[in-house]
């Protein structure tokens, strides 16, 4: 691995700007602490965190990804399945499905014997499919004599096509996550009114039907946290990564290098930019060795030193579907801000004593 | 939220070590915790006053326990700890505040509300983060 061009990876661990010691940290912090949202559409918000240490950084990431509720389908009855998939791959797989509700309005299921309309959300799902209402045209014998890979003489395309209707033997019926109907549950429709529980994509595919195949079940949902089960995880990406720090020690390093990538010394570079004076470079800079591409003097490599901040944090989240992006980052917040008072309490319940077992 | 916990009758969420002629060095026991808060609390009661020493660790990965320990120059541990909390709340409290501003919606907010998108439109980084890209080839 080539090392001329970067040196020093390693973060500071306490960061210069910060007073090591300090009667109220959380003032402190308030102080440093700076939020920008770069990039925000429906599925995904960028920004940028800074003042803050990584180990906040780090738990806010973590909640995200395992700790943040959502609602997902958890047990499902099945009536009749027909299917060539099986009822436990079926479950699992509606289980996979996201579902738009809120988890504030839900209460969290800890017995499935308690399920009420405060915390249990129900579907149904019932899909038939078209008997088959046309005789099979091939003659079972004949597949018999049939060599292996010599066409069927009497099938032509026509007849396939014809097939492959309703009605035909050959017709697949497709069931997908927008055949799940909601059934609300008692007082469900009245404190849900104008924000119907439903799966957040309709076309995900679930299982398909031979003709005169069926699927006929109930699938009930409950909230959770991802640390339960990936499929209550509300974001398929949630990760931060740390501001570079290009610093130029020299005015004389040219200011193009030919590269394949947006680069910190890209082509329309005026002659007397640096690094410093292109903060947004940095802020695009991965910190990675192709990026200051191969040297045009031997001399680059002594006046160039990419660094990281330790304190600064660019959060990339991107949401699986249930939650808005930025919603899951404040639930974070919140989720964060609940265990210490949590802790607190139980902390004042254990009083100033021992446990018992050492 | 009731994620951390899960206390269970045979054994308390939280648990207290130490001896008991010196209430300045604790080992706590979270229960239903990991590296999530540990880390974090960590770090937060490093930078308190009268923290002489504080370390954390996760015994097993398997079991859902983290352990801090807590030692002070002479102040009750306990204190400091629950002090040391409410420092973190503080921080959270502080990103919620700084969210609110970056959306610009702390006013109008509202709960029916939460699950849209609207807040201003991206910033200049993004502009920038645009223009990097468009010379990508």
């Amino acid at each position: 691995m080539a090392s001329y061009a970067v040196e020093d990876r390693s973060v500071r661990a306490i960061p210069a700007n910060e007073p090591e010691v300090t009667g109220d940290y959380a003032a402190h912090v308030s102080k440093t602490m700076k939020l920008e949202i770069t990039h925000a559409d429906d599925e995904t918000v960028e920004f940028d965190l800074s003042g803050v240490d990584v180990s906040f950084a780090n738990a806010l990431r973590r909640i995200m990804l395992a700790e943040v509720p959502t609602m997902a389908i958890e047990t499902v009855y099945v009536e009749q399945n027909e299917g060539v998939v099986q009822d436990e791959v079926l479950a699992h797989r509606l289980g996979l499905v996201p579902i738009a509700a809120d988890p504030r309005d839900f209460e969290e299921l800890l017995d499935p014997e308690d399920a009420t309309d405060a915390n249990t959300i129900v579907f149904g799902l019932e899909v038939r499919a078209p008997p088959n209402t046309r005789p099979n045209p091939i003659p079972s014998a004949r597949r018999v004599d049939r060599l292996p890979g010599t066409p069927l003489p009497h099938q032509d395309s026509d007849d396939e096509e014809e097939a492959r209707k309703p009605g035909g033997h050959l017709h697949t019926t497709k069931v997908y996550s927008g055949d799940l109907k909601w059934l609300p549950q008692g007082e469900q429709e009245a404190f849900l009114a104008g924000r119907p529980v439903k799966p957040v994509h309709d076309d995900i595919l679930l299982a398909k039907l031979r003709p005169g195949q069926s699927i006929v079940l109930e699938a009930h949902g409950r909230k959770g946290i991802g640390q339960d089960h990936a499929k209550f995880s509300p974001v398929s990406t949630a990760a931060y990564r740390m501001r570079a720090v290009v610093e130029v020690s020299d005015d004389d390093v040219p200011p193009y290098v030919p590269v394949k990538r947006p680069s910190i010394f890209d082509e329309d570079a005026s002659p007397d930019c640096t690094a410093r004076s292109r903060p947004h470079a940095a802020h695009a800079c991965k910190v990675c060795e192709p990026l200051l591409s191969k040297p045009s003097s031997e001399n680059f490599a002594d006046k160039v030193r990419l660094t990281r901040r330790g304190d600064h944090f660019l959060f990339r989240v991107e949401t699986a579907g249930q939650l808005a992006p930025l919603r899951i980052v404040r639930d974070a917040v919140a989720v964060l801000k609940a265990k210490c008072d949590h802790w607190r309490r139980e902390l004042e319940v254990a009083g100033g004593g021992l446990s018992e077992a050492a | 939220m009731a994620t951390s916990g899960g206390a269970g009758p045979q054994e308390a969420a939280l648990k207290i070590v130490g001896e008991a002629d010196d209430e300045a060095a604790r080992t706590y026991v979270f229960r239903g915790e990991d590296h999530t808060l540990g880390n974090a609390l960590r770090h937060v009661l490093m930078r308190q006053k009268d923290v002489e020493f504080c370390g954390y660790s996760v015994p097993h990965p398997s079991e859902p326990f983290v352990h801090v320990r807590l030692q002070t120059t002479g102040a009750p541990a306990r204190a400091v700890l629950d002090d040391g909390l409410k420092q973190l709340g503080g921080i959270c409290d502080a990103l919620a505040a700084q969210l609110d501003k970056a959306e610009g919606l702390a006013e109008t907010r509202k709960r029916s509300d939460s699950q849209g998108t609207a807040f201003p439109g991206p910033g200049r980084a993004l502009e920038n983060a645009r223009r990097l890209a468009d010379r990508m080839e």
